[in-house]
């Protein structure tokens, strides 16, 4: 059955050319970006992996190369946390420019 | 067998962990995943809806999931469900919000299960007027705001009495051209530090509020943590942690009575507020972090959260 005036997703031009007509200046907020300051008094990034402990699901943290278990960032007052500092997950810590640890405001339904 | 409590949370999140640890020593079972970013690869869901509601099941990796046999769910800070760049993008989209919808949507829907905090109850909670509005409404102070698009409105705001900051109303991840991750941290800014393109979004402007302290008061059904944290030399005390000393302390019963109601008003248990303390000692209302972290703060303040999280999540059915 043809439909003449079938609604369009609002959400489905993700990726396509026709969204990208014309560049306004960007909003104001956008020149108060600022960096992520590193709280580990200047010691190297750590990289790490987690991988999940089958019997109690937590996870286990280790060190890529060596696969030795290494304490994961922000468990104990002594470590150097993150929170609020929002950063999008990237998988196991692989962005050196990110700060360690877990963001406190990306969640499911950001884009809502 | 006791019907397990679910956990929902990325995999790489420390104050899920002290959770878990506090369940396996209570011999209480789990099962732990990340929807947005287990589904469907690692993970299988068949959920069924007939007249007698929702049945059927999950599987992970290392779990076996009844979806009518949950005591609770422990919804921490699961990875958003994204399209898949294994995919076209616009399949990937599809993909994505058949996940978000279908996983999503059956994850909030599990009969008779508690929540702590039930994800959707999560999402109104985040919106930074609404929590504003809702912590007045609950007799909590609350620092003069404008939100707007309006440089006229913006500076018209900002002279008035008192500093004035810019802070986001969400925390978008961002990249800048040259690939580095950026954000906004909560800042003072002034008449000359504005422009047009104020117009170009959104932008929330708040009169500074003068303190003495900041607290961070996590609240788990009725426990209360306040934690006076001392020591931040600027506005945002996140970008200190260096120099920071917590304090577990007394909230007034006022300011204790308003978080309750503010957290009865969004449904939630838990709920991470932060406040500023003036010289005179009134506690000032800055945000409420629904989902908000805790693991960070010195022993044994997260052991007692995470205990507190383990007691409601396994209280018994009926229990208020």
């Amino acid at each position: 059955m043809h439909v003449p005036h079938a609604p369009t997703p609002a959400n489905i031009g993700a990726g396509s050319p026709g969204n990208l007509l014309t560049l306004k200046p960007r909003p104001w907020g956008l020149s108060q970006m600022a960096p992520f300051i590193r709280q580990d008094d200047g010691s190297a990034y750590v990289p790490y992996r987690v991988h999940l402990d089958p019997v109690k699901q937590t996870g286990v943290y280790t060190d890529p190369v060596t696969l030795k278990p290494i304490e994961a960032a922000g468990k104990h007052g002594s470590n150097k946390p993150t929170t609020s500092q929002t950063v999008p997950p990237t998988g196991d810590g692989q962005d050196p420019d990110m700060p360690n640890g877990k963001p406190d405001t990306v969640t499911d339904y950001e884009q809502d | 067998m006791k019907a397990p409590v679910l956990v929902v949370a990325c995999l790489d999140d420390p104050t899920t962990d002290l959770v878990l640890d506090e369940l396996h020593d209570r011999d209480i079972p789990v099962v732990r995943f990340d929807p947005g970013a287990d589904f469907p690869d690692e993970i299988t869901l068949s959920a069924y809806l007939d007249r007698s509601g929702l049945t059927g099941s999950i599987d992970t990796p290392t779990r076996h999931l009844n979806l009518s046999n949950v005591s609770a769910v422990y919804w921490r800070q699961p990875t958003p469900y994204r399209p898949s760049p294994n995919l076209d993008p616009g399949s990937a989209a599809w993909t994505a919000d058949q996940a978000r919808y279908g996983l999503g949507g059956v994850l909030a829907a599990l009969p008779g299960t508690f929540y702590l905090n039930h994800p959707f109850r999560n999402r109104d909670a985040k919106y930074k007027p609404l929590q504003l509005a809702t912590a007045a409404a609950c007799g909590l102070t609350i620092p003069h705001t404008l939100i707007t698009n309006r440089l006229r409105s913006a500076d018209g705001f900002i002279s008035r009495p008192g500093r004035t900051v810019f802070k986001p109303l969400w925390s978008t991840p961002y990249k800048s051209e040259t690939g580095k991750w950026r954000t906004i941290w909560a800042h003072r800014i002034d008449h000359e530090d504005l422009d047009e393109t104020v117009s170009g979004a959104a932008h929330l402007f708040q009169k500074q509020v003068e303190k003495v302290a900041d607290v961070r008061v996590t609240m788990v059904g009725d426990r209360v943590f306040p934690v006076r944290i001392n020591g931040a030399p600027a506005l945002d005390w996140r970008l200190y942690y260096d120099s920071l000393s917590y304090e577990l302390i007394d909230a007034p019963p006022a300011v204790v009575k308003g978080m309750r109601t503010y957290l009865d008003r969004f449904g939630l248990v838990f709920g991470a507020f932060d406040f500023c303390l003036e010289p005179e000692g009134e506690w000032v209302f800055l945000e409420c972090n629904p989902n908000g972290q805790w693991a960070w703060f010195d022993d044994p303040i997260p052991q007692q959260i995470a205990s507190a999280i383990a007691d409601m999540l396994t209280r018994p059915k009926g229990s208020s």
